[in-house]
């Protein structure tokens, strides 16, 4: 579940997000619109944690956790600055988010560590236990072929490298999922299937849908919020 | 971060190494691309030999023209100089003396900037306290630390804490770079996915800092070597090759000079090659583990 309580937010001097409130509850996804420029991206982040709101209070099962500033006491001060992320607070737990209910994200650019091969960036997010194989059959269902499995993703496509990021964010069973744009560069032969594959996935968790495609809020469907 | 494109995903009127268009349709004067492709038939190390030949040529031209063995020795009177060095043992242990004392202090080096830069990473204030160390140690004249370390203590030791003085800031430059540059949205990724530490770091930071290490290498073995061998030089180190030279220039041996130098250029070489190919080694066998 993820709540949003008369949220604001200024980056640079200009007003992003101004009051806004809402509600994804668990099993539920919010499909987000809105023009370029009006501030979906920064409400994923606000989501994830990784940006502080100016004002209001978000309620999260997952995400970073960052505070509005004002309740620090240093709104002035740190007006418009992102949020600093709690490295220290996540890192000592041994296992990772997944086995913490907490957030997964597939972001608007593909965020790979490009040295690594497609298994290898799913890994790094998973706990030990999960095997590679169970990995290399998620690859395969969202739609990547295998001789992709164990390639470093620099030589992958744009199309490819989007699907790991896909199962990247839906092996981890975190409560709270974050999509900004993911089916970008995924060719529309295939996006039905994969489409079909993610929300398969999602299910019983908190969705923020961000997308341009009326195709994919029609698929998706679940509430809508429209940033203009 | 940036990624490098796929040969199927090349872009129609992309220019290729040559300058030419690889569609073709604007290529005009092909004659350098030809001239480049004659000089690319050459296999590499052949290339390199004919390089090193044309200027032994040079050399030796010179030489003649000097006609004077106590100034400029011929490439050939060094050549004989080194083939009447190389069989006594004085000549190898001298070698291994210099080797392992200065391979010590690059190593060393490379170790203390690299630890003080990833504190200076991770705590600003070591970085404000260590900044203006590292940038005199940059900024004073090696003969001086040569002087100083023979004032204070003991000459044996005096290439490696030479060494070490020329090494540390490349080290701490380029480790500070690296952290500095890793990829922020990496970081903003690994928290949201709560990576443990040790995943962090060999996900992101290890790979961002590959680079960096490289570049340090190829800078502080010749650093090490050059400043190293000076070092021992001013301090007549008994049994170097700093010693040899110096014994080279009182006796006005210049083709053991130029003998020696031969050695030094070598080893510099050599042990640059040997470390860039065990930081190689290391970045694949990471990626074995973690790929």
């Amino acid at each position: 579940m993820i709540q949003f309580d008369h949220v604001s937010v200024a980056l640079n001097r200009r007003v992003v997000l101004d009051d806004l409130s809402f509600i994804v509850p668990d099993g539920a996804t919010m499909v987000v619109t809105g023009s370029n420029g009006s501030g979906k991206s920064t409400l994923i982040r606000l989501a994830l944690g990784l940006l502080a709101p100016d004002a209001g209070r978000i309620t999260s099962t997952g995400g970073l956790g960052a505070r509005p500033r004002d309740e620090r006491g240093d709104h002035a001060r740190q007006r418009g600055r992102p949020a600093t992320i709690p490295t220290r607070r996540f890192t000592q737990r041994s296992a990772p988010a997944a086995d913490r209910g907490g957030s997964a994200a597939v972001f608007q650019e593909d965020r790979l560590c490009e040295q690594l091969t497609a298994v290898g960036n799913v890994a790094i997010t998973l706990d030990r236990r999960i095997s590679r194989d169970s990995i290399r059959t998620e690859l395969a269902r969202a739609g990547l072929s295998s001789d992709a499995f164990d390639r470093p993703v620099r030589l992958l496509s744009g199309g490819q490298r989007r699907r790991i990021c896909l199962v990247r964010a839906l092996m981890p069973p975190a409560q709270l999922i974050c999509l900004d744009e993911p089916f970008t560069g995924i060719d529309s032969r295939s996006s039905r299937q994969t489409m079909a594959y993610v929300r398969e996935r999602l299910s019983g968790r908190a969705t923020i849908l961000v997308t341009h495609s009326p195709v994919e809020a029609e698929f998706f469907g679940g509430s809508r919020l429209n940033l203009g | 971060m940036t990624r490098p494109e796929t040969a199927d995903e090349d872009p129609v009127g992309r220019t290729g190494s040559t300058g030419a268009r690889v569609d073709g349709a604007a290529v005009k004067d092909p004659s350098p691309s030809r001239t480049r492709t004659l000089w690319s038939r050459i296999p590499r190390w052949a290339r390199g030999a004919m390089v090193i030949l044309a200027w032994l040529v040079v050399w030796q031209l010179v030489a003649w023209a000097v006609r004077s063995e106590v100034l400029l020795a011929s490439p050939w009177n060094s050549l004989i100089a080194l083939i009447r060095l190389a069989p006594t043992a004085g000549f190898w242990l001298a070698i291994l003396a210099s080797t392992w004392r200065i391979l010590a202090g690059f190593l060393l080096g490379m170790i203390l900037g690299s630890v003080l830069a990833l504190a200076g990473a991770r705590w600003p204030w070591i970085d404000a306290v260590c900044s203006p160390f590292i940038r005199v140690l940059r900024a004073v004249p090696v003969v001086s630390f040569v002087l100083l370390v023979l004032v204070w203590g003991d000459g044996r030791s005096l290439s490696i804490i030479i060494a070490v003085i020329m090494v540390t800031p490349v080290a701490y430059a380029n480790v500070l770079a690296a952290m500095t540059s890793r990829d922020q949205k990496l970081i903003e990724m690994a928290a949201v996915f709560h990576l443990t530490w040790t995943r962090r770091w060999w996900a992101i930071t290890v790979p961002a800092l590959m680079p960096h290490l490289t570049s340090a290498t190829r800078i502080g073995v010749g650093l090490a070597w050059k400043a190293g061998i000076s070092a021992e030089v001013i301090g007549a180190t008994s049994g170097s090759i700093g010693e040899r030279l110096q014994q080279a220039k009182l006796f006005l041996a210049t083709g053991d000079l130029f003998a020696w130098t031969v050695v030094i250029v070598v080893l510099a070489f050599v042990s640059e090659r040997i470390l860039l190919a065990g930081l190689a080694a290391t970045e694949s066998r990471l990626e074995v583990i973690y790929g």
